[in-house]
């Protein structure tokens, strides 16, 4: 099958959205995963998440 | 003159040979550089072969009433740097408190006249002071150095709700975090590197600084792991750390 120029860039585009989608699920699984092994992990990162806007601010500042 | 402010996030983490080894790449890679140590421990000069008998350095020489910048060296390398000197808890409460007014470290930088491409990398405790609070204020870039252990990661999220950078966002957006001391076989250590990655996002220095023996023999040879082996990981993913930062002022 021939592809032209602009089809390539579509499927580059299309694997490279996938991949990332599939990269976020395994990376969030994974976290998900630290955070039931480690107790203190889970408290501190449970705490972020429950005062975002707090952390957001500085954070991203 | 780009000034550089290296402070750890708590003690221990590993700040002064972050800036011993930076200071010793950028002094490698042609540029000028001056290094100034305001942590009163005093240990920044034994990573440039001071005499650890040595008592000089500014702080010790104001409280003998002697210019401060008369305690400067100059290490085999080529590196410029000012020892805090060797003295006593009371004696560096009275210079805090009478002999260091409120834009004392920018007047005096000011004073060394240094050119525009020279690089001033400021070694700080991680407790704040007035030395290290004028440091944070007078610096372009800000390394927090941060251990991926729990200690670490439970000081920064207090650091980021309480502490005195989080109050001033001039200070935050010059703020970047570096990941020290990696212990390569721990996986507990990954653990914590990953989630610090997510919660600081874009302010993670992408170089990340793994535990590494040659780090701790090159101090006990008074030297720098770039000099002591200098193909170690920590040697490689220093000089990885100085083109960041050389990066980050071309950008």
């Amino acid at each position: 099958m021939k592809y032209e120029k602009n089809d390539v860039n579509e499927l580059y585009e299309s694997i490279n959205v996938d991949a990332n989608f599939y990269v976020e699920i395994k990376e969030n699984e994974y976290l998900t995963k630290i955070k039931n092994k480690w107790l203190l992990i889970n408290e501190i990162v449970s705490f972020v998440n429950e005062n975002p806007s707090n952390y957001n601010n500085n954070r991203t500042a | 003159m780009r000034i550089l402010c290296v402070q750890g996030i708590h003690s221990s983490v590993g700040s002064t040979t972050v800036v011993a080894n930076a200071s010793r790449i950028l002094k490698e890679l042609g540029h000028d550089v001056l290094v100034f140590d305001l942590n009163p421990n005093n240990l920044l000069r034994l990573h440039f072969n001071m005499d650890w008998q040595n008592p000089s350095g500014w702080a010790s020489n104001i409280s003998h009433e002697k210019p401060w910048f008369s305690a400067a060296f100059e290490c085999e390398q080529g590196v410029r740097f000012i020892p805090f000197g060797q003295i006593n808890y009371k004696k560096l409460q009275s210079l805090l408190i009478n002999s260091i007014a409120e834009t004392w470290l920018p007047d005096q930088l000011n004073l060394l006249n240094l050119s525009n491409d020279s690089w001033v990398i400021i070694n700080i405790s991680s407790e704040l002071n007035e030395l290290s609070t004028q440091a944070l204020k007078s610096s372009d870039i800000i390394i927090r150095v941060i251990e991926p252990q729990i200690n670490s990661l439970s000081q920064l999220i207090d650091s980021i709700q309480s502490s005195y950078i989080y109050e001033d966002v001039s200070l935050i957006n010059k703020s970047f975090y570096l990941i020290n001391k990696l212990e390569p076989t721990s996986l507990l250590d990954y653990d914590v590197a990953l989630i610090l990655k997510k919660l600081l996002l874009n302010k993670i220095i992408p170089v990340t600084i793994h535990f590494d023996e040659n780090i701790k023999e090159a101090l006990a040879n008074k030297t720098t792991v770039t000099i002591h082996a200098p193909k170690s990981p920590a040697a490689i993913e220093f000089r990885a750390l100085a083109i960041w930062l050389i990066n980050h002022f071309n950008r």
